[in-house]
Formats: C-alpha cells, structure tokens, sequence
C-alpha cells in the first residue's frame, strides 16, 4: 500500500506532499485545488511502467491542445519535476522527468529515470510532435513492493483504457462477475446479465435484457461510468485503483453503488485513492461502511497557494462524526 | 479565504446569537432566507446549511454560528473545525456552554467547561497551543484564536423568576428579572401555582416570559427578540461583560 507521495515540479503543484494514506483514500478540495495531480503523480511514480504512465497523464491533457512539457511546473522552465511514493515497505520510489533543450520547436522531448532507495535502476523519454508521442520505455517491468498494479479509472470513455470486455473476462476469471455484474443489474431496470457477444466478429459487451440485448456502450453516461468502475474493481487482482471523481454522471442509487464496489474492494486489500466534489458518495461510503471499513479511510481536503499543496486530514471515525453528527460540508 | 467561528449548544444559544450580533452590526443579508442574494455561499463557495447562520461582520470578514446538539458535541466539532483550519482558514474560534452549575450550590469547578479543559484538548491537535494574558488560546503562534465563553448569572439564587442551573436561561432570565421585577415575580408566582409541577426545569421560567411576551414568534423568536428591549439589553450587558462575552463578542463583530 502507498503511505505517501511527494511531488515537486508537476503540472499546478509546484510543492507538496500527503502522508499517512490508508487503504481507501478521499480527496476533496475546489476545483484547482491538486486533486488531479495527486492521482497523476501516484500513478507516475508507482506505475510499473512509467513511460505508458506518463503517457496516460499527458493524453489526458492534450484535448486542449497543450503540449506535453505542460506536464511539467510552468512547462518544465523552473524546477525538476520529481515524484517520490513510499509504501508499507518505507522504500522511496523516485521518478525525476526533465525537460531537454534543444529541440525542434514543434518537439517536446521529455526524460525521466527511476530511483529505486536513492540508487537509479531505470530510464526512458517521451517525444511528442504536434501531440504525436514516441515513447521509450525500461525493459525490466519492476513493480513497487505491494503494488504489483496500479489503474486510473476514468469516469467517461478514453482511448487509453481497457475495452470493456476484457475488464469483464479479467472480473470472471477473478471469480467476481456476480459481484461486478449485480452492482449494475441493481440500478439498470430489466437488465437480467451482461455477456460478451460478437459481432462482425469482434467481442462486444452487451447488457441482456429478457427478449434483446444492446451494446454496454449504448447505455447512458451514468451506467457506462458505473459498469467500467464495477469492472475496473472486480477486474484488479491487487494493488492501487486510482478513481478520478466517479460519481460522474451517475444518480444518487448509482452512487450508492459505486460505493458498494469501492468498498468491497478496498476489503480485498486494494488500495483505493478517489478524487470527488461529491458529499453524497462521501456519505454514501459511510453508509455502507462498518467500523473496520471506517478505520481504513482518510479524506484529505487539498488547496494550492502559490503552488504549494496544502492539506487537511481528517481520520475515518472524524469524517463520520464531520458527516451524520454535525453534517459539516467537507468539500 | 478565511471565517470565525462560534460553537454553540443549540437552537435557543443560536437565536441569542443572532440578536446579538445584529446589535453589535453584523449583517445576515444573503445568509437569511427572504433576504437579497439568499442563499449566499461562505468564502469557499459552499452552501452555508445544516441550520448554520452567518454574518459579514462590521469590517466586512465572515462569521459562522453553528449549533452544535447538546453540549457533548461542541469539543468534538471544535476539534474537527480546527483539524480543517489548514485549508479553512479559522481566524477566532469561539466554544460556547452552559456553565450547568446550581447557582444556589456551586461546588467551584465541578461542573462545566474551563479553558484548562480546552487547552488540553487544542494541545492535542497544535502541542504549541498556549493561552494568551487575554485568556484566549492560540494555535498555530496566533493565526488562530479560541475563546470560551460560558452562559451564567451572578444573581443571587434567592431572586425570584429565576432557574437554578446556570444556563443561557438564567442569564436571559436574570436580566429580564432586573428589567422586570414585577414579571419576575409573576413569573415566580405562576410556576408556584402549579398543582402537580413536574420535575424542575432550567427552562420552565424562560418559557414563562415568552408565552406572555413573544408566544407567537416561538421561542427562537424570543431569545433573539430580547435584543430589541432596551432596558434587556442593558442588563444582559453588564452580566455579559462581567463574565468577557461582551468583549469576545466585540471583536468578533468588528
């Protein structure tokens, strides 16, 4: 499990650091606040591989049209950028990325090495041109101690995620398509199981109804986001799941689910780090917690001040008493 | 971004609030339903909710009133706010009880919350905290501030149309007593001729006076309407400044 990151120098964060992280994580915070960055920087640092990491953060920023070194504090102008995670084990990781000079102006060629307890066992770059990436990456696969995954759930669809039917194979041979496959027959009335059929020859999930089935993808936003989350869970073997605000899209009954799935596996010893504007998932994770789920959450309320992340913590057992005793706006 | 606090036990401490601070000069324009720009957000654009009232003080900073249900929660909630006060900014954190003490037998520290007991819990969350030569904590080298304030009325127990336990009903009742020494005796009178009185009730005098004065309003009504009689609000002020509320109460409406 991770204890802690560090990050310096990455996109709005110029300096900042969250310590004591327990199994199932909340961050909160206004919009600009670092909460984004926080899922980003896990996932660069503890990513087996962190080349395809990097890549998945960059990709998620490009619609706008901006350029990779944005990646970086102030486009990699001012200080290196540096991500450090620490688990159970109290080995740092460490990832620096750098901005190199001298390129082509339409170029972006970003460096990164990896540090395993101070000593640097692997690196690679990113080249983008006009938000084409190249990418190289370390050879050996090196998982963090207790960390053998790491995932960042997106609430909408995105190029760089797992189809759908391989979540649901991966859930299956996990032994947890009914687990998966209730939390969203529960919310999609007549829905009755979810099987992957083909068509034109190619595996597509389809949502089984009595007398038809239709394609996963043309369900609404909400039930997609709730289907790839329940999948995305049911699908890990272990871990850290990093869910980027999924009560996206979703009603308050999906909310209810989605906590259900969070939780259930959090109980399997998956580490879970959600970012959320949502006091109804936070008091729907409440509401479906016992005691002992309750000592393994910590929310975290986030803002920058001038780069610098600053935070509050509150402990389990404090965010219950801040939500059904005293019913404080914890966002 | 930043706000003050004041933590109190419930709804009447509330409502005693809110008169008083709409006489010191705080404006609840845009936090109070029925007034323009209702419902106004507090200065980290939430929802001001969950039965808290707030204020733009004199000068303009934001000020929260939040009824805590019963005393056991008012440390609790103050121990959650401060854990906050690093993304919340809290400039002046106010905790505010009953004393709870028999007037007629105060057993001196018993009963009741004291700044030592305070102390010691701040100490838990800031090892820094200290009390000032005002008597109030600071945490974080004075960026944040705690004052206590504790509901009681040096009145002799002997004075009629007053409860025992010191409470905000004795202070309310103490000055509503010397304001109005003819109702207190009515008062007195009524609850004496009770044929089968229930058990005492801190709050049975304060409910006398309302049902002869504010009984349409409802007994919110009442402790923050107290703040429109004159010769009331002269003697809750001097009760309130020999106990240093008034001054706490000052500087957080300025």
């Amino acid at each position: 499990m991770i204890r802690s990151v560090e990050i310096k120098g990455l996109r709005g964060i110029r300096e900042g650091k969250l310590t004591d992280l327990t199994p199932l994580v909340v961050l909160v915070g206004p919009n600009g606040s670092g909460k984004s960055t926080i899922i980003e920087g896990i996932l660069i640092g503890a990513s087996p591989l962190a080349a395809e990491a990097i890549l998945q953060v960059v990709r998620r920023h490009e619609a706008g049209g901006s350029g990779p070194a944005w990646l970086l504090w102030r486009a990699g102008e001012r200080e290196p950028t540096e991500v450090t995670v620490v688990t159970d084990f109290g080995k740092p990781r460490q990832c620096k990325l750098n901005l190199e000079r001298g390129v082509p102006e339409d170029q972006t060629y970003i460096t990164f090495r990896l540090f395993q307890q101070n000593s640097l066992f692997a690196s690679g770059y990113l080249i983008g041109v006009k938000n084409k990436y190249h990418s190289h990456q370390p050879t050996n696969f090196t998982p963090l101690e207790d960390v053998p995954e790491i995932h960042l759930v997106e609430a909408y669809p995105a190029n760089f995620q797992k189809p759908l039917h391989e979540l649901y194979t991966k859930a299956v041979q996990n032994g947890r398509r009914k687990e998966a496959i209730g939390i969203v027959t529960e919310v999609f009335p007549g829905v009755s199981n979810v099987e992957i059929l083909t068509e034109h020859g190619e595996p597509i999930l389809h949502f089984v109804f009595e007398d038809h089935s239709v394609p996963a993808t043309l369900a609404g936003d909400g039930i997609q986001s709730l289907l790839r989350l329940s999948l995305e869970l049911a699908a890990s073997g272990g871990g850290v799941a990093l869910l980027e605000e999924p009560e996206v899209h979703q009603h308050p009954g999906a909310i209810r689910q989605s906590a259900r799935a969070i939780l259930a596996a959090v109980r399997r010893n998956i580490q879970v780090i959600l970012t959320t504007h949502s006091l109804e998932l936070i008091d729907a994770l409440l509401a479906e917690s016992k005691d002992e789920d309750l000592a393994k959450l910590s929310l975290y309320r986030l803002q920058l001040k001038d780069g610098v992340l600053q935070s509050s913590r509150l402990a389990g057992p404090d965010v219950a008493f801040a939500r059904t005793t005293i019913e404080d706006d914890l966002r | 971004m930043s706000e003050s606090v004041i933590l109190c036990e419930g709804f009447h401490d509330r409502a005693f609030w809110n008169g008083w601070l709409k006489l010191l000069g705080c404006d609840s324009t845009g936090f109070e339903p029925k007034t323009p720009g209702y419902p106004a957000p507090d200065p980290w654009g939430l929802p001001v909710s969950h039965g808290q009232f707030a204020y733009r003080s004199k000068s303009g900073r934001f000020l929260r009133v939040r009824q805590c249900g019963g005393r056991a929660n008012v440390l609790p909630q103050a121990r959650s706010r401060l854990n906050q006060r690093t993304t919340k900014q809290l400039l002046q954190l106010v905790i505010n009880v009953d004393v709870d003490a028999s007037a007629a037998n105060p057993i001196a520290g018993a009963v009741g919350l004291h700044r030592k007991d305070v102390l010691h819990q701040v100490q838990q969350i800031d090892p820094s905290a200290a009390m000032n030569a005002a008597g109030e904590i600071e945490v974080d080298g004075g960026a944040t501030r705690i004052s206590l304030i504790r509901w009681e009325a040096s009145d002799p127990a002997t004075t009629p149309g007053l409860p025992d336990q010191q409470t905000l009903e004795r202070m309310v009742c103490a000055a509503l007593a010397a304001a109005y020494p003819a109702r207190a005796a009515a008062v007195q009178h009524w609850l004496n001729c009770r044929p089968n009185p229930p058990q005492v009730d801190p709050k049975e005098h304060a409910w006398s006076y309302m049902a002869g004065w504010y009984a349409g309003h409802g007994c919110e009504a009442f402790y923050s309407h107290l703040w429109n009689e004159a010769r009331v609000v002269s003697e809750l002020e001097s009760r309130l400044r020999a106990s240093g509320a008034w001054q706490i109460a000052e500087t957080l409406a300025s």
